[in-house]
């Protein structure tokens, strides 16, 4: 039973860090029908803008060594910026592509970040120490709860509630769910499309620049294709848990987070090599089930 | 079919270019043929022992080269590309390389090796760890100048069992490179010979977020089966982030390592490291032999620091058996240098003793140091030698 409950928390632990990363892959989704595969890219910049850019074997903290108040900001920032140029110099102009072109133009976007890493700071992976304050535990009786796994829950809720209020309350929320839903008619209504697009490419650096932080603090290391089997699996959970659907996202993130870890703790030792084979067995399995992923989006259906 | 006679107009003007390069190369010495990475992310792997393949030839020609003649060096990047490394292996031999240094991986350095090995050229990979770069992968003319990864784990689990009285072993394997599973073959077969038991085992990507859940098992198996040891076969980036995170659960066991975590760049993820071990060639920092720093001095002169890890030696060596083989033949001829190669039984090289036979071209016997990380530095511990041979089954991890 104890066994169990280790194991619980740590697949709440692993969907929290998919969650952020699928929030961040769904909203993009829901407004432009674009998968961005560049958002894992998006989080090795904003690890890679820790340290000084230099191709030195050993790193050297710049901006990872700022007190967080600044430095928290200063990473988002540099994300949102990249995100941004994302936009502008790529997606822009094929705004009125198809989503599979959309696509292969987010492979192109993270084919050419994982390169421009690669020049700037070297091919050998890297490794920083941050915020090891963060990396202890907190022993509940028998049951081992890592404090950044606590934190990395509490910043996935926060932010969620976050952005659903944003997109509830705030007039530009209002404009980006009436994009979400038919673009074109709400570009009608008067919704400036490329200012809520890119209102949607920032938030989405944000959520990146979190996941940079949080995911570097638990691994220390960096290398130009970190990034990449986080947005692989965050994708597959926005698919899971319904395409276009924030809370979709979530749930899908936390699915995934168990289906992984219960196969790594309970699948026989020979078999453990093909977890992932068996996760998106599951994932092919749940979507015959439910075509629409676990929380459906109202938009979803009219658009397959 | 444009873009086809395009392709062979290009191709034919590429030989017309390098054939006549390639007849002079004869002339004025011998040439040795270098298509490496040296960009892309196998440049971390390859260029440091590139470097030292330079200052070895430079070393030799100041020395007044082979056979009278100097040494020619040509180089080509492969960018990390196993079609390009096809492509410009095949150039440089070509342009008359008589000895080929290809990458320090198998799958990376094969094509290239697979060419030289065509056209009656002798290939080594500056640093592979797979007992099928050589004889059973490429051919009889192709080396490596490195050790089987088998014997990184091997070392450990016999070194481990005698000198730290480890006797319950757990495995954690990154599952992301072949590498990582021969190390742990290794061990799996020394350790248990000795007297050890291997109590548990558990996977991991390298690039999973968090090996929470391996954690999970393994303090379970501390509790209940008392493991003493974890032997981590495991690369780099997942490795550091591996030994982060079993640092961070407060599992303080000693960690035993392949040697592919070398070096001290890495530390910074784990600050404070220690009871850490690892099995090297050679030190690029305070080798016991004088011999070996005399070399990383001579590296750290001619390119202003010294190497990161030990990956940059094992060519040298292999260098220096190569010239004292073309020596005793008088000729770079493949055949007859290999012959001699063949016949190099536990010769002495600036790296220690290195075995060469008619069926294997890669080290799976010789002594190796053992290392100790604490304070942020890595220090020799002793030098360890495996008392029996790595069988085959372990060396091909053929099916048990």
């Amino acid at each position: 039973m104890i066994q169990f409950l280790q194991n619980l928390i740590d697949a709440i632990a692993l969907g929290s860090i998919y969650a952020l990363v699928a929030l961040g892959v769904g909203l993009l989704f829901g407004i432009l029908r674009l998968i961005n595969f560049a958002h894992g890219d998006f989080i090795t910049i904003g690890a890679y803008a820790l340290i000084v850019p230099s191709a030195d074997v050993t790193a050297r903290l710049l901006i990872g060594g700022w007190p967080w108040p600044v430095m928290i900001p200063m990473i988002c920032l540099i994300v949102v910026i990249v995100a941004l140029l994302a936009d502008a110099l790529v997606f822009r102009p094929l705004r009125r592509a198809t989503s599979p072109t959309l696509m292969i133009a987010s492979f192109a976007v993270s084919y050419i970040i994982q390169n421009g890493v690669l020049m700037a700071y070297g091919s050998r992976p890297k490794a920083v120490d941050l915020w090891s304050g963060a990396n202890t535990q907190v022993l509940i009786g028998d049951l081992r709860v890592p404090m950044l796994q606590l934190i990395t829950l509490a910043v996935t809720l926060v932010l969620m509630t976050a952005l659903t209020l944003f997109l509830k309350r705030t007039a530009y929320g209002v404009q980006m769910r009436a994009a979400a839903e038919d673009f074109r008619m709400a570009q009608y209504l008067g919704v400036r499309g490329n200012v809520v697009i890119g209102i949607a490419f920032a938030i989405s650096g944000i959520l990146a620049g979190v996941v940079s932080l949080l995911y570097t603090t638990q691994s220390g290391s960096l290398s130009h294709t970190m990034g990449v089997p986080l947005a692989l699996f965050a994708f597959v959970a926005v698919v899971v848990g319904g395409m276009g659907s924030l809370v979709g996202a979530v749930v899908g993130g936390f699915a995934i987070g168990l289906i992984v870890t219960m196969l790594q703790a309970y699948l026989p030792p020979e078999l453990r090599a093909f977890r992932d084979a068996f996760a998106f067995g599951f994932v092919i399995l749940m979507l015959l089930v439910r075509p629409a992923g676990l929380v459906p989006a109202r938009s979803t259906f009219e658009r397959v | 079919m444009k873009a086809k006679l395009l392709m062979r107009a290009l191709l034919c003007g590429a030989v017309a270019v390098a054939a006549p390069r390639g007849a002079a190369a004869a002339d004025d010495g011998i040439t040795i043929g270098m298509p490496v990475a040296f960009s892309g992310w196998m440049e971390a792997y390859d260029g440091e022992a590139a470097k030292m393949a330079e200052l070895w030839i430079e070393q030799t020609n100041a020395k007044g080269g082979l056979l009278g003649k100097p040494i020619k060096l040509i180089s080509a990047d492969t960018k990390t590309d196993r079609v390009e490394g096809a492509k410009v292996g095949k150039q440089l031999i070509d342009q008359g390389a008589k000895l080929l240094l290809v990458s320090a991986d198998y799958d990376y350095g094969a094509p290239a090796a697979l060419q030289a090995q065509k056209a009656n050229v002798i290939s080594v990979f500056i640093g592979a760890s797979d007992p099928k770069a050589g004889i059973l992968g490429v051919g009889p003319l192709s080396f490596s100048a490195n050790n089987a990864a088998q014997l990184e784990g091997a070392i450990m689990g016999e070194w481990g069992y005698e000198k730290k009285g480890f006797r319950k072993g757990y495995m954690l394997i990154d599952e992301t490179i072949e590498y990582n599973k021969s190390i742990c073959a290794g061990y799996e077969w020394a350790f248990p010979k000795k007297g050890g038991k291997i109590v548990g085992q558990d996977t991991f990507k390298g690039l999973d977020p968090t090996i929470s859940s391996q954690i999970t098992r393994l303090s379970d198996a501390i509790r209940t089966a008392g493991v003493d040891n974890i032997m981590l076969c495991s690369t780099n980036p997942g490795a550091a982030s591996s030994v982060r995170q079993l640092r961070a659960a407060g599992i303080n066991l000693p960690i035993m390592s392949g040697t592919a975590m070398d070096g001290t760049y890495w530390l910074n993820s784990t600050p404070g490291l220690k009871d850490f071990y690892l099995p090297v060639q050679a030190l690029t920092v305070n080798d016991p032999r004088p011999a070996v720093n005399e070399i990383t001095a001579a590296y750290a002169k001619k390119y202003g620091k010294p190497p990161t890890t030990q990956y940059a030696y094992p060519i040298y060596a292999f260098l220096d058996l190569w010239a004292k083989a073309v020596t005793t033949a008088g000729t770079p001829d493949a055949a007859k240098v290999v012959a001699l190669l063949n016949k190099d039984d536990k010769a002495e090289t600036v790296l220690g003793p290195r075995t060469f036979t008619p069926k294997l071209h890669i080290q799976i016997g010789m002594p190796m140091f053992v290392v100790s990380y604490a304070d942020g530095k890595e220090t020799p511990v002793e030098e360890w030698q495996i008392k029996e041979t790595i069988p085959d089954s372990v060396l091909y991890r053929l099916k048990k």
